[in-house]
């Protein structure tokens, strides 16, 4: 489905998010790399999820993709109602300046280093501001969001690794998006760096019910945000939701076992499926395994 | 958004400033360009007007009227001396007078570049003079000349103001005793025809009775005869025939109307001022002059030549600097886009619309454009007057601003465009590729196809250059600076993989051989120097600038040594004095008794052709050839001098007062026909030559003789002549048996030996008539003349003297066989060596031997500009030494001073302006240089403290810095003496630096490879200044970093 961007009213209000069967590929001079090999997730607006998985295994480019910044090789990528693979380059960067905020991996990245905290926030909403009907919040509201109230003249040189990230956010939440892509928030922090950093993101999602999306190696995180996406091998491979571990079913019937499992019981191994009053059992030659489906 | 944009420029102000002085520079170079020229102009225009001959800054339309002021009048001397004055009654109506000629001409030639000035002149006779007074004929000129007291020295009296008050030369008041307060009477005159002369027994010129008598209030002297003031009417010619010396006797106009006179002539001269002489005024001046009257159109045509050939040369090296300046502002802000790469990302990720991405993108080098302009062509004007003040050797303030707006604001717009094209990869890059530091391999292939470009655009150019005749222009004069930087892109390309190779080989060699510290410090630099992303383009820069300055310093040499060739040619000796004009003999008389040595003086003639078409041709004494004249080189002098040192039969010569003559006439016609003959002797003394007059001959044999008084001491006898009456067509024989001089009246005379007829010439004009024949027998020489009445001037039976043909050495283009209008005769020559070329008279010409020639002339005492030509050891008494033998130096010119001249005219200019702005070209890529080793300074301090950790020792990683920086230099040092002798080979004879390349022996492949390697050397050594500061500053942050210790 594709509905052009429009300069509507809006309050801030979370994106939905769905992935459907999304696969890309990197061709590069030395040979193609899938990197992510049919992808099917769903987020409900609002929701914040971590998306957690080995170093090369899709995470990057999956927010990659639903930020815009790439074009699937195949699937659909849905960002509230707008279909990614359907709009125009011009559409994704009005749509990135208004719906969708990305935090990139070190917080450096996301700022301007010579411009203070006020005109890094000026800059990342001005799209926003140009847009016709906006609410946006004052810079000051939105660094008291993050943490850093009353640092607004500050330079990035100024601040602490942790405050350096959150002012990271708070430019990612500047233009008040529906959808907030975070990249490795908490890398390189200590842990009370860590979490203040993950209590800001909490503070911008309970406030504003803004789609919150964490790229993250770290458990913790996605115990912290309440669910836990695991990407491995460009697959999505099982899901932690209020600290119980789930294996997805794909949309092509395929489950990923959980990484325990599946060090006991490696690929190749036979199961027998039965399924009976809302358990399944897997049965592998001379062993019994249960998943329930509750 | 002005606030981050602020905040953008103060953040980053050193990148900032950099760009902005590069711009400046650049904006500055293109607003001086066309501020230089109009100096350059300026300055050229000072030096032709300064070195130009009076005939070349003056022009003049004159008149010539015939009236009878005086003349009818009756009165005559009177007995008592006390004169009379004629009646001044008014003239008889003249037909020949234009009344509206002084206004017409004044008006004409007062346009601002004019200074005019009216005169008129008369000729009257002083013959009846006082008592005591020199006997000698004195025919001056009455002179009225504008402004005449303010350019003559009075000597003794006052001006002239009144009716009938003179002023005369010191040297004729002393010859005619007069004093101040003296009366002075003045005859008309007028020149009588030949046929009066030979009938009435008169000279040319003949007094007449009426007279007035004037008053003398004064004494004059000039001092400088050729101040361009007098014009070009020859008012101080020196003796001849019988005028003897023509001096001005100066008045006031009222009394010129008063003096009798037959003929007046008005003049209205008109002298260039300099002031007024732009570059906007030369085609008005040319459209004012006739080019009949005077030189001016060649001097203007030399300014002209001296402009186009700086037009031509200036863009040789300018062009490639205005052009590497904007390449290195594309480097500096593409530079500065690379590393705001990850901003742009920043930027781009936050959805910003186009407008507001390209203009932070942008801004920052485009308000460092902008600002530079004004800043630019601020210093513009200072830059062209200090460039004018390095290469003119006499700057002139401009007369125009010769700014061109639609020139600095195309420049300006490639300027932006440079700094804006340098942005586009950032900008139309997505967001993954901006965040990633991964360099861009396919940049390389982009610069392919600018690459391709240039080597084609040399090849056309070079091609264009050698198929064309006119002088270089558009893309072919900048044809060196393109092969140079073709060269440089092909041998370029050489670079990476030859360091790879290099680096691998060192590298691979460590653990194997000794000094693998070293080995490793040198594989490290070079693989560094392979794989530095812009090591090529780097490279090209510097080749390009040191290339180019190799090239101009070889062609300042060069042209240098061409102009000293050139001059020394050209002028003929270290010195040459002007002497106004003599005789050759008068001549060579006074250079003999001034050194007698021979050892530093020596006589030359420009010897008159009848035609422009035959080959120039130059006497001189020969004797002294190889002691004075500057040589060509590869020709031996002494073995000229030798060819033109034949031997020949010895003059006759008498010591007589008497000859007498034994002659048979005859002729077919009438009896009242009559024939003239005399013997023409020269006095050994060099006085004026002496006609032996026999009187009119009668048919049949008769003895004539004739008094000679002035060959008492010795004459040589330079012909026979026998003039025929023309008012009768017929055949007049004359044989000559005998000819004898007596030492005095009665005494026995002594035969002169007349030989045959071999040993005579006939010299005699009559185009299209039979010649005259001349044979011998047993009764003497018989000479027929047959038309006789065609011969008005007569027929001259010479005695051969010296080597006849006259041996000459002539150039190779030289083909005339004769030498025509030295006096009227034509003297026969033969080529006895040749050469390349000859001095004075450059590629085109002929030497003969001055004393050889004087022998040869029928008319010895014909007066020719003369010179005297002194060699370095020259004393400097020479000139009063000379001037005591009453030759008169009117002007001196000296290899310094000509050398001079050319190092002013267009040619030098532009070469010297190529030099500096070469030396620009390297300053520019030094600050290329800088910048980038600027940019690359932290990622090798990176690499360096990495290798450190990994147990790298200090040496090696500074021998890897010395390396990485001195072979980049190294590299582009080799490539542009390469290129720079490639250009020189493919286009350094066609252009316009050289006077005379063949002359000089500049060939195309006679490269100047010392001159260029000196060139090349110090432009690389100038950079390796930075090269070493920018190793050094690494080093030193890296010590201080704690990871290097010495």
């Amino acid at each position: 489905m594709t509905s052009p961007v429009r300069q509507t009213e809006r309050a801030v209000t979370g994106l939905a998010v769905g992935c459907r069967r999304v696969v890309h590929i990197y061709r590069g001079e030395g040979g193609d790399v899938v990197a992510l090999a049919g992808v099917d997730l769903s987020i409900a607006p609002g929701e914040m999820l971590a998306l957690v998985g080995p170093s090369g295994s899709g995470k990057s480019t999956l927010v990659a993709l639903l930020a815009g910044l790439m074009r699937p090789s195949a699937g659909r990528v849905m960002v509230g109602t707008y279909d990614m693979a359907k709009l125009t380059d011009r559409e994704i960067a009005r749509l990135r300046g208004t719906e969708i905020g990305v935090v990139l991996q070190g917080a450096s990245r996301n700022l301007l280093q010579y411009a203070n905290l006020y005109r890094n926030i000026w800059l990342a909403r001005r799209r926003a501001a140009r847009s016709g009907g906006v609410t946006l919040d004052d810079p000051d509201r939105i660094l008291d969001l993050v943490g850093l109230a009353g640092r607004g003249r500050a330079h990035l040189a100024d601040l602490a690794p942790d405050a350096k990230q959150r002012a990271a956010l708070a430019v990612g939440i500047a233009a008040g998006p529906g959808l907030l892509l975070v990249d490795e928030p908490t890398s390189q922090l200590d842990s009370a760096g860590r979490d203040e950093v993950l209590t800001a993101i909490e503070t911008v999602n309970a406030e504003r019910g803004t789609t919150i999306v964490v790229v993250t190696h770290d458990q913790n995180v996605g115990v912290r945000l309440g669910r836990a996406v695991t990407i491995r091998d460009g697959r999505v491979g099982a899901e932690g939701r209020d600290g119980r571990d789930f294996a997805v079913v794909a949309s092509d019937g395929t489950v990923q076992l959980p990484p325990d499992v599946l060090a006991t019981y490696p690929p190749g191994t036979m199961f027998t499926v039965d399924h009976d009053s809302g358990t399944i059992s897997l049965e592998v030659g001379g062993s019994h395994g249960t998943l329930s489906s509750d | 958004m002005i606030g981050i944009l602020w905040s953008m420029i103060r953040g980053r102000w050193a990148r900032a400033i950099a760009v902005c002085a590069l711009a400046s520079a650049t904006i500055a170079i293109v607003a001086a360009w066309p501020a230089y020229l109009a100096r350059a102009d300026a300055s050229m225009i000072a030096t032709e007007i300064a070195h130009a001959s009076t005939s070349e800054v003056t022009t003049s339309a004159r008149q010539v009227i015939s009236v009878n002021v005086g003349i009818a009048a009756p009165s005559g001397p009177d007995a008592s001396g006390d004169g009379g004055s004629s009646d001044t009654s008014s003239p008889p109506p003249d037909t020949t007078a234009d009344t509206d000629f002084v206004p017409t001409e004044t008006t004409r030639l007062t346009a601002p570049w004019f200074t005019t000035i009216y005169a008129t002149d008369i000729d009257v006779d002083t013959a009846s003079v006082a008592p005591g007074a020199s006997e000698q004929a004195t025919i001056p000129l009455v002179l009225f000349r504008q402004n005449y007291c303010a350019h003559v020295v009075i000597t003794s009296g006052r001006c002239p103001v009144a009716l009938r008050e003179v002023l005369l030369d010191d040297d004729l008041a002393m010859r005619l005793h007069a004093s101040i307060g003296a009366a002075l009477n003045l005859y008309g005159v007028k020149q009588t025809s030949l046929a009066e002369q030979r009938s009435k027994g008169v000279g040319l010129w003949q007094a007449l009775p009426a007279y007035v008598a004037v008053t003398v209030v004064g004494t004059y002297r000039v001092p400088d005869r050729d101040d361009a003031y007098w014009g070009t009417e020859a008012y101080f010619s020196t003796a001849s025939g019988d005028r003897g010396d023509v001096l001005p006797i100066l008045t006031q106009p009222g009394t010129i109307d008063v003096l009798p006179h037959s003929e007046r002539r008005e003049n209205v001269d008109a002298e260039l001022r300099t002031s007024a002489v732009t570059v906007a005024a030369l085609p008005a001046i040319r459209s004012q002059v006739h080019p009949f009257n005077t030189s001016i159109p060649a001097m203007l045509d030399r300014v002209d030549a001296d402009r186009s050939a700086l037009r031509v040369v200036v863009p040789l090296v300018a062009v490639p600097l205005l052009l590497l300046g904007c390449f290195v502002l594309f480097l500096a802000a593409g530079q500065a886009a690379d590393v705001r790469r990850p901003e742009l990302a920043v930027i781009k990720l936050r959805g910003l619309a186009a407008w507001d991405r390209w203009w932070l993108a942008v801004a920052e080098s485009v308000l460092a454009v902008a600002i530079a302009v004004p800043v630019g062509l601020a210093v513009g004007g200072p830059l062209a007057r200090g460039v004018a003040a390095i290469t003119l050797p006499s700057p002139a303030p401009a007369t125009t601003t010769g700014a061109s707006a639609h020139g600095e604001l195309a420049w300006v717009a490639v300027l932006l465009l440079a700094v804006l094209g340098a942005h586009l990869r950032p900008l139309v890059a997505r967001v993954p590729d901006l965040l990633r530091h991964v360099p861009d391999r396919a940049r390389q292939w982009r610069s392919v196809p600018l690459q391709a470009a240039i080597i084609v655009l040399a090849v056309a150019a070079v091609a264009q250059l050698r198929a064309q005749t006119g002088p270089p222009a558009g893309l072919t004069s900048v044809a060196p600076a393109l092969v140079v930087a073709a060269v440089a892109v092909v041998l370029g390309r050489l670079v990476p993989p030859i360091t790879t190779r290099v680096g691998l080989r060192a590298i691979g060699s460590v653990g194997r051989r000794a000094g693998s510290a070293r080995r490793l410090g040198t594989g490290l630099g070079a693989i560094v120097l392979a794989r530095r992303p812009g090591a090529q383009r780097l490279v090209m820069v510097e080749a390009v600038a040191i290339g180019m300055l190799g090239f101009a310093f070889a062609a300042s040499v060069a042209a240098s040594q061409d102009r000293a060739t050139v001059v020394a040619l050209d002028l003929g000796a270290h010195r040459v004095l002007s002497v106004g004009s003599t005789s050759p003999t008068q001549l060579l008389r006074a250079v003999g008794a001034a050194d007698p040595s021979g050892r530093y003086a020596m006589a030359a003639m420009a010897v008159p052709t009848a035609s422009s078409f035959n080959p120039p041709v130059l006497a001189v004494d020969s004797t002294r050839l190889a002691a004075v004249a500057n040589w060509p080189a590869g020709s031996d002098v002494a073995v000229a001098a030798a060819a033109l040192a034949a031997p020949g039969p010895a003059p006759i010569t008498v010591t007589a007062t008497s000859v007498e003559i034994d002659a048979t006439m005859d002729w077919s016609t009438s009896t009242l026909m009559q024939v003239a003959l005399s013997a023409v002797f020269l006095p050994n003394d060099g006085g004026l030559e002496v006609d032996a007059d026999f009187g009119l001959t009668s048919l049949g044999r008769h003895t004539y003789e004739a008094q000679v008084p002035s060959c008492a001491a010795g004459c040589r006898l330079v012909g026979l002549l026998v003039v025929p009456d023309t008012d009768f067509s017929a055949t007049v024989g004359a044989t000559i048996h005998s000819l004898r001089a007596a030492p005095a009246v009665g005494a026995r005379g002594v035969d002169v030996p007349l030989g045959s007829s071999a040993a005579w010439r006939v010299v005699a004009s009559a185009p299209g008539y039979a010649t005259p024949v001349l044979s011998s027998g047993p009764d003497g020489l018989a000479l027929s003349v047959p038309a006789a009445d065609h011969y008005q001037d007569g027929v001259i039976v010479a005695p051969i003297a010296g080597p006849y043909p006259l041996p000459v050495v002539a150039t190779s283009d030289a083909t005339a066989n004769a030498i025509a209008g030295v006096d009227g005769s034509t003297v026969q020559v033969r080529v006895a060596d040749t050469t390349a070329v000859l001095p004075r008279v450059a590629r085109r010409g002929e030497l003969v031997d001055l004393n050889d020639l004087a022998l040869a002339m029928v008319r010895p005492n014909t007066v020719l500009p003369a010179e005297v030509w002194l060699a370095p050891n020259a004393p400097d008494s020479v000139v009063d030494a000379l001037q005591a033998q009453g030759l008169r130096v009117s002007s001196e010119r000296t290899l310094a001073d000509q050398r001079a001249y050319l190092s002013r005219q267009g040619p030098a200019v532009g070469i010297a302006f190529a030099l500096t702005a070469a030396i620009a070209l390297v300053l520019l890529a030094m600050a290329c240089l800088a910048l980038l080793l600027l940019v690359d300074r932290s990622e090798r301090i990176t690499e360096l403290q990495a290798l450190r950790t990994q147990g790298i020792a200090a040496s090696t990683a500074r021998r890897s810095l010395i390396v990485a920086h001195a072979g980049l230099l190294c590299a582009a040092a080799i490539i542009a003496l390469l290129g720079g002798a490639l250009a020189w080979l493919l286009t350094a004879d066609r252009l316009p630096v050289f006077v005379d390349p063949k002359a000089s022996g500049l060939t195309a492949t006679n490269i100047p490879i010392g001159a260029m390697a000196i060139g090349v050397g110090a432009g690389a050594a100038v950079l390796a200044v930075i090269a070493v500061s920018g190793a050094l500053a690494i080093a030193r942050r890296l010590r201080a970093s704690g990871r290097m210790s010495r």
